[in-house]
């Protein structure tokens, strides 16, 4: 009677027809089981002309735009809509190496301009950017920082000596001003350094290393109350509920700390590189979400997962290993802006954005 | 088989149907739906039955639509222009600045945002420096490659590679049109048959000052003692002067005694102007010439004498001519040996035969064809492949076969394949196989290889060629394996551990390699501990190729001494040496070797460093034991003249017999040769693979035949001087060289009706046939191609008959062609011609001045803009059955907005009241609905005496049943009979309705009847 009634009823007819159509025709696949990512947009493109990529390697952000260091070490502002580049610069020094870390805080002294702190691993420093300014029209032209900090040290070197840097994180006090900033290293010396930062008497910033943590070590081998890291790749602060949350990517973990560098706990299974959900493969960034949860950029399995640090539980996983669209080759990063989710898939030199399971977490600069 | 009739795609607006012929199908189906349905929907009204006929014809036509692939059409808006610019030097490069300022300005007229701009560079080796992108505004350089040479096809071939599918495609190709390699004209028929139109801009430049050393003439033979002549052939297109140099295997000649300088100052004429310089060679063998022209200035007749102005040259690329004479050099053998020791006995044995060794160490090879050539075989005692770059092996193996040298390779444990000879140029060359069969080889041995990126240009390159240094230089039985990070997998083998085999599959899967970043070493170091631990074979080992930055765990450097399991370590580029501190750890604790590769120089002896590795594994291939006399095989043979048993030996190569022309003379161990000997082209070749030392001969430097031994197989493999006299000369004509032999017995008679077996030895390692023929008396000839710059040398080898019966004369001889510079520096002027005809062919323009603006280069004109098509059968089929069901419901429903409206109406009334209004309303809709069934009883009993009365149903008519909208109430079978009269004759409902009518009339009739 039912089957009747709609076939006496061209409009059900329609709408029958075109559930059937969509049944047929669109992938019905849920995109956060993995599989290939829902994209929403595909920004950039492999090339060396303003607003093209070639291996991007970090990825921040900062109001509603991206700003992306790639192989070529140059540092591009891009619109997180169009992939348009705003403005970009290049480090001055290229040689050895280009920069892995990328960070957007408060400028080191002056709570109300944005600083862009950038990790340049393979010179032993940190370089400090003023963001408020126009980084540049030709980011294929090398510019030089208003600050850095760090020194090349060999293993075991003093506190604020550094073999690779990795990432930086700063921690704002209630007024937006930076109160601490965090850098992790490898390289032999892998650890993570935290520094206070005042003012000399001329006006400009001093960071002083406090104190660091953990060491070079493969999970496992860990013994009592030791914090072993195997290449910490990116570290993000979780304002909210005061932790340090560090991708020690060749572990194959994430930790949370406190900030003051407290183990609270590892997540993550070092042994278990199956790919399985709630196994991580060479996490290499994360980011938080409004929620407490995290999307973690897996360079190993070349997808994002949508975790619970607090139980370890994989919420989703976002994409698959390959060339095509909505696939993952290595990808290092990972952002949201507001809704959107960003991966820097950077094996395909581009930036993929598709729907984030949770918004981001707000408060952040 | 008969092919199956077909259409092309038809286009309708945005559709295009790819199976046209199935729209035949409408009108035949429409006929039929025409007939059929006439007969079927008599019943219906006739705006009704029209409407349905309507409908159906159309659902017919959709389906037919979708039968036949409708895809929806979307016409492409952009425009790509892709810019190949020539880059290689013949292109003055005071012109880059303004072909990089054309570009830019060129990009300020792109008409659209979508439009595209991609370059690719065109020197020896086309690049693309920008893949087409909106994004690209400017001409790039990244690298370019060597730019001695011009291929412009290949560059517009790869233009054509990246044009962009989804948009209109125009090349504009800056050049002077003078290619040195590939065709550009083939590129451009490439290019018509895609679609893509060639714009050409010429880059014009005449060099008006410009001298060229065109040629150097010298005796290609000459005795010793004797002074040449040698030619310089100068062409100037103006008056000049400057300084002639002349050096003699890269020593200068005074030509000036008088003065300090070393040079002549000449004064060249315009035209052609031809310098003579006397030379005595000092040393036997071929001695290198080469005339260096500098300029000083441009020579302008003042009224007091000369004026220097200018500076008379353009190119000095193109200011040097080379050539090379033969002085007779007899006996002259080089021995190749990394000590002195180990090679003394054989250099004694030589030096006591009358024979002239000189001994070098492998670092000190000749690295040209020509020098080797000075020597009339070469000694190779117990060398490895590895100390001997691949341009090397070439050049031994072109100087056996093209050029008629002899080889003498003696054993050891690092020769043969001990030595990584397997897989090398020489394999080829030598009379035995080095990779013996399965049931001599004894325990076989593993390499894996472990690959990370390797971050300079052309890396891949490299990383690929190693692996298949060190897979080649293997024997099949070994087992390789190959691991790499891969973003698809995480670290997996490339090639799991498996017999090398015929090493197809292995390079295949070499080919696959894509040199991902490791983070971290353990994963890939376990993971090839784990398979090697899994294998059985004799020694394991490994090589790791990284720039060092990956990390690393300790504790896995244990497991692999305790396996057993050597590491070597090669760290290319890194970012800093501190990197390579990981690398060399690995190898120093696990007991391999590692290589430090910091400059491009180290670079080239990457391949080496593989296959000395690779050697490791190969130790399997010594066989050491209690002394035994080899047996003697070939009694006959002319090395073995005289000798009828020899000393025992404890040691030797394991090789195997091969098939074809090969003598073997001694045999060891089981039918082991020992030693062999052949002709290889033009060249002899003996292969002991035992050793001449105290190591596993002592008893043969001490026994009485050892230097008889020696003397008759380095003579038999020696290149044959010959007793007559050859006059070789050589003449370039074009791109083919003429070489020509005067022949004179040695009584000094004309040598008629010699057989000349001659092979040129070219300078990209190639060897090709001369024929020489007979043109006069004592009088040959032949010609070779020698188009490309180098050297070239010729070799012969006759047979004459003597002047007595049965006499026979047998010799060879040589003779060297140089091309000295690129044909990229002989053009003086641009090729107009061929850029013209390019634009001819793809309907292109060839473009004047150089403002882009009027060229306009990303105009739409001449241009087919591309379509983009989407399959769209499913949605018109969908469509199609949608409108089925709507053709159903059109007869079947009765759709009436007065009632949707008034049931809308109530539904919104209805949400806005209380529970408490809704029972009442309900109650009252009860109320009302028994009211109308009642009403209707009564109109049925109406009707049916008005239907008796006037056997007709009221046209009018209609029915009073309340609101029945979709979903409403359906209206019984039984309808009772209308009453009020029908102010529109044309309602469908009412149509539906009337059928009903007359049913049930004829019914009754037929009842009352």
């Amino acid at each position: 009677m039912r089957a009747l009634s709609i076939a006496r009823c061209p409009g059900r007819a329609l709408i029958g027809a075109s559930v059937l159509a969509l049944a047929l025709s669109a992938c019905t696949e849920d995109s956060s089981d993995g599989g290939a990512i829902d994209v929403e947009l595909t920004l950039g493109e492999v090339g060396r002309a303003p607003g093209q990529l070639v291996f991007p390697r970090a990825m921040t952000t900062h109001d509603g735009q991206l700003i992306v260091v790639d192989k070529t070490a140059r540092i591009q502002r891009l619109d997180a809509s169009t992939g348009a580049f705003i403005d970009g610069l290049r480090t001055p020094e290229l040689t050895l190496g280009k920069p892995t870390g990328l960070c957007v805080a408060a400028h080191p002294t002056d709570p109300t301009r944005t600083a862009l702190y950038v990790a340049d691993t393979h010179y032993h420093r940190v370089l400090v950017y003023d963001l408020d300014a126009d980084l540049g029209d030709d980011p294929s032209q090398p510019r030089a920082p208003m600050f850095t900090f760090g020194q090349y040290g060999e293993h075991a070197a003093e506190p604020g000596e550094f073999v690779y840097p990795t990432d930086i994180a700063v921690l704002h006090d209630g007024d937006g001003r930076v109160e601490r900033i965090y850098v992790s290293e490898y390289g032999g010396n892998d650890r993570i350094t935290i520094f206070d930062v005042s003012v000399d008497a001329r006006g400009a910033p001093v960071f002083e290393p406090v104190r660091t943590f953990g060491s070079f070590g493969i999970a496992g081998e860990e013994g009592a109350d030791e914090i072993l890291f195997n290449r910490p790749q990116s570290l993000v602060i979780d304002h909210q509920r005061k932790e340090l949350l560090v991708c020690d990517a060749c572990n194959h973990r994430v930790g949370r700390f406190t900030l003051d560098g407290e183990l609270i706990a590892w997540v993550g299974s070092p042994s278990d590189l199956s790919g399985e959900p709630g196994a991580l493969r060479f996490p290499y960034s994360l980011v938080l979400l409004e929620d407490g949860t995290v999307l973690i950029s897996e360079f190993g399995n070349s997808r994002v997962q949508h975790m619970d640090l607090r139980t370890g539980e994989s919420l989703g996983i976002y994409g698959e290993p390959g060339r095509g669209p909505g696939q993952l080759a290595a990808p290092w990063g990972v952002e949201v802006i507001g809704a959107t989710a960003y991966v820097l898939d950077s094996g395909n030199d581009r930036i993929i954005a598709f729907r984030s399971p949770v918004p981001a977490a707000g408060g952040d600069r | 088989m008969s092919t199956p009739l077909t259409l092309g795609a038809l286009e309708a607006g945005p559709i295009q149907f790819d199976e046209p012929v199935w729209l035949l199908l409408i009108p035949v189906l429409w006929l039929m739906v025409l007939v059929i349905g006439r007969k079927s929907i008599a019943g219906l009204g006739r705006t009704t039955r029209w409407v349905a006929i309507g409908v159906r014809l159309l659902v017919i036509a959709m389906i037919v639509g979708a039968i036949a692939e409708p895809h929806s059409r979307k016409v492409s808006e952009s425009v790509s222009v892709t810019f190949v610019v020539d880059e290689s030097r013949s292109i003055p490069s005071s012109r880059k600045a303004g072909i990089d300022r054309y570009i830019e300005e060129a990009v300020q007229t792109q008409q659209k945002p979508g439009d595209l701009l991609g370059v690719v560079t065109a020197a020896e080796d086309a690049y693309v420096q920008a893949l087409p992108s909106p994004l690209v505004k400017q001409m790039t350089r990244q690298y370019i490659g060597s730019t001695d040479a011009t291929n412009l096809g290949e560059a517009a071939r790869l233009g054509l590679a990246v044009a962009p599918e989804d948009a209109a495609n125009r090349m504009v190709i800056i050049s002077d049109g003078n290619e040195t390699a590939g065709s550009l004209l083939a590129a451009a028929q490439a290019a018509k048959a895609l679609g893509v139109t060639i714009d050409v801009l010429p880059v014009n430049y005449d060099y008006t000052e410009e001298v060229i050393v065109e040629d150097l003439l010298a005796p290609a033979t000459a005795r010793g003692g004797e002074t040449i002549s040698l030619r310089v052939v100068i062409y100037a297109m103006s008056p000049a002067v400057g300084r002639l140099l002349v050096t003699e295997n890269g020593h200068p000649v005074d030509l000036d005694p008088d003065s300090d300088s070393l040079a002549y100052i000449v004064e060249l004429d315009r035209g052609r102007n031809v310098i003579g310089v006397p030379v005595a060679p000092k040393r036997p063998g071929p001695q290198t010439y080469e005339a260096i022209f500098e300029p000083i200035g441009g020579l302008v007749q003042g009224e007091d004498g000369p004026r220097i102005v200018g500076r008379a040259d353009t190119l000095i690329e193109n200011n040097r001519a080379m050539a090379v004479t033969f002085v007779g050099a007899e006996g002259f053998v080089l021995v190749v040996s990394e000590n002195a020791d180990e090679s003394q006995p054989l250099i004694d044995a030589m030096l006591e035969s009358e024979l002239r060794p000189e001994l070098i160490s492998a670092d000190r090879f000749p690295s040209t064809l020509t020098e080797l050539n000075r020597y009339e075989a070469v000694v190779l005692v117990n060398e490895p492949a590895y100390n001997f770059s691949a341009a090397a092996q070439d050049n031994l193996r072109q100087y056996v076969h093209d050029s008629g040298g002899g080889l003498v390779m003696t054993g050891g444990p690092d020769s043969f394949g001990a030595g990584g000879w397997i897989g090398s140029a020489l394999e080829d060359v030598l009379p035995i196989r080095l990779d013996p069969p399965q049931k001599r080889q004894m325990p076989r041995g593993a390499l894996a290889l472990v690959m990370h990126s390797i971050e300079m240009p052309q890396g891949t390159f490299y990383g690929k060629q190693v692996a298949r240094a060190a897979v080649d230089a293997l024997s099949r039985l070994d087992l390789v394996g190959i691991i790499e990070f891969n973003f698809a997998g995480g670290t997996d083998w490339v090639y799991p551990i498996s017999p090398v085999g015929d090493t197809s599959s292995a390079k295949r899967a070499i080919n696959r390699l894509n040199f991902g970043d490791m983070p971290s070493f353990d994963p890939s170091l376990r993971m090839t501990l784990r398979d090697l631990n899994a294998i059985d074979a004799g020694q394991k080992h490994v090589i790791v190729i990284s720039d060092g930055d990956p990390s690393l765990s300790n504790s896995i450097l244990a497991d692999y001494k305790a396996a057993g399991i050597s590491i070597s370590t090669v760290g290319v580029f890194p970012h800093s040496t501190r990197d390579f501190n990981s690398l060399r750890t690995m190898a120093k604790q696990t007991g391999g070797t590692f290589y430090p590769i910091n400059t491009q120089q180290a670079l080239a002896t990457l391949p080496q460093i593989f296959i000395k590795e690779a050697q490791t594994v190969k130790r399997a291939l010594i066989w050491e034991g209690d002394p035994f006399s080899p047996s003697i095989a070939n009694i006959g043979a002319e090395t073995m003249r005289g000798i009828t048993a020899v000393p025992p030996i404890s040691g030797y190569i394991v090789t195997a017999d091969r098939e074809g022309l090969s003598q073997v003379t001694m045999r060891g161990k089981e039918n082991d040769p020992i030693s062999a000997q052949w002709q290889y082209g033009l060249g002899r070749v003996v292969a002991f693979t035992s050793d001449a030392t105290s190591r596993w001969g002592s008893a043969w430097v001490s026994w009485g035949s050892f230097k008889q031994f020696w003397e008759q197989h380095v003579r038999w493999a020696m290149r044959p001087s010959g007793s007559a006299t050859l006059r070789l000369t050589t003449e370039t004509r074009g791109d083919d060289t003429l070489v020509v032999v005067e022949a004179f017995s040695s009584s000094g008679d004309r040598l008629n009706f010699a057989d000349f077996k001659a092979r040129v030895a070219k300078p990209d390692g190639t060897g090709a046939d001369v024929e020489i023929r007979q043109v006069g008396p004592g009088r040959y000839e032949g010609s070779l191609d020698s188009s490309d710059p180098g050297s070239y040398v010729v070799s012969l080898r006759y047979r004459a008959p003597g002047e007595e019966a049965g006499q026979v004369i047998e010799g060879s001889a040589q003779a060297a062609i140089t091309r000295p510079f690129a044909d990229e520096f002989r053009s003086l002027e641009s090729n107009l011609a061929l850029l013209q005809q390019v634009a001819q062919i793809t309907g292109g323009r060839v473009l004047e001045g150089a403002d882009p603006v009027s060229h306009d280069l990303w105009r739409r004109e001449g241009l087919t803009m591309p379509v983009a098509t989407t399959p769209i059968w499913l949605v018109v089929a969908l469509f199609a059955i949608g409108l089925f069901l709507a053709d159903v419901g059109v007869r079947r429903v009765r759709i009436e907005p007065r009632a949707i409206g008034a049931a809308l109406g109530r539904a919104l009334g209805a949400s806005t009241s209380s529970a408490g209004d809704q029972i009442d309303s309900l109650k009252a809709a009860r109320e009302k609905a028994r009211q109308r069934i009642s009403e209707r009883a009564d109109d049925r009993e109406q009707a049916t005496a008005k239907a008796k009365r006037r056997f007709e149903v009221d046209p009018s008519a209609h029915v009073d049943a309340g609101p029945v909208a979709l979903g409403g109430e359906p209206l019984l079978k039984d309808k009772p009979k209308t009453q009020a009269p029908k102010p529109n004759k044309d309602d469908a409902d009412d149509e539906g309705l009337s059928r009903l009518m007359k049913a049930k009339r004829r019914a009754q009739e037929g009842f009352d009847d």
